[in-house]
């Protein structure tokens, strides 16, 4: 049986989990959430990389990403930001959906699995 | 240990569908039809779907799971009817449905998929 490795663990959830070489990132927000849309995606995609990073892995090895969205207005904003960041030759699966977040100023959260 | 990872159909945003150690994640799949009612949007998603894993060499008895995002929960009935007429009664994935808005008011129903290859 392999080993299940989680990461940056607090009291209701582990940042990232990593089984059989495959890496799942909680969902993640931005901190700073007076920015837009277009900063907010860019600090979760810099959490990202951190994430993979302490997980042995990066953005060249995603596998799928949902984002979550409260304003499918907004969508362009957040794709600005994901293209200038997403390694364009190895792009993962990827769904974009409107919903309700945490909190009313949480424009965008990412989900992301990835392989080691 | 790094496995091989496979992308189809990638455009500058996305994959439709990658693969890692024999599992196949697809993208957000949608409608082309979006004059179509819910259940003729879902059938062309699940259609889209077979082509998809067909790609990959694999069918949809071998989903793991699929999370189903619609605009209204009322139309809920028309995505299961949908849903019953293409299924494999002897191997349906674990499922979720929940309502969210989609790309466009006209797209009614998206579809994430993990699937074994």
């Amino acid at each position: 049986m392999s080993t299940i490795t989680r990461h940056e663990s607090d009291a209701r959830l582990s940042r990232a989990v990593v089984h059989n070489g495959v890496v799942y990132l909680a969902g993640l927000t931005a901190d700073k959430r007076s920015a837009g849309m277009k900063e907010q995606t860019t600090e979760i995609l810099h959490k990202i990389d951190t994430l993979l990073k302490t997980s042995g892995s990066d953005k060249s090895k995603l596998l799928s990403a949902m984002i979550y969205i409260t304003d499918m207005r907004l969508k362009p904003a957040m794709d600005e930001a994901w293209l200038a960041w997403a390694d364009a030759k190895n792009l993962p699966a990827r769904a974009c959906v409107e919903t309700r977040l945490g909190t009313p100023d949480t424009l965008v959260e990412v989900m992301v699995v990835a392989a080691q | 240990m790094s496995q091989r990872i496979t992308r189809w159909e990638c455009d500058a945003k996305l994959s439709d569908m990658v693969e890692h150690a024999g599992i196949l994640y697809l993208a957000g799949q949608i409608p082309e039809d979006t004059a179509a009612d819910t259940r003729g949007q879902t059938a062309e998603v699940l259609a889209t779907i077979d082509r998809l894993l067909a790609k990959a060499g694999s069918d949809k008895s071998k989903l793991l799971s699929v999370v189903i995002f619609i605009t209204d929960m009322r139309d809920k009935p028309q995505v299961d009817a949908a849903w019953l007429a293409w299924a494999d009664p002897q191997a349906v994935p674990a499922r979720a449905v929940l309502e969210a808005r989609l790309l466009n008011a006209e797209t009614r129903v998206e579809m994430v998929c993990v699937c074994a290859r």
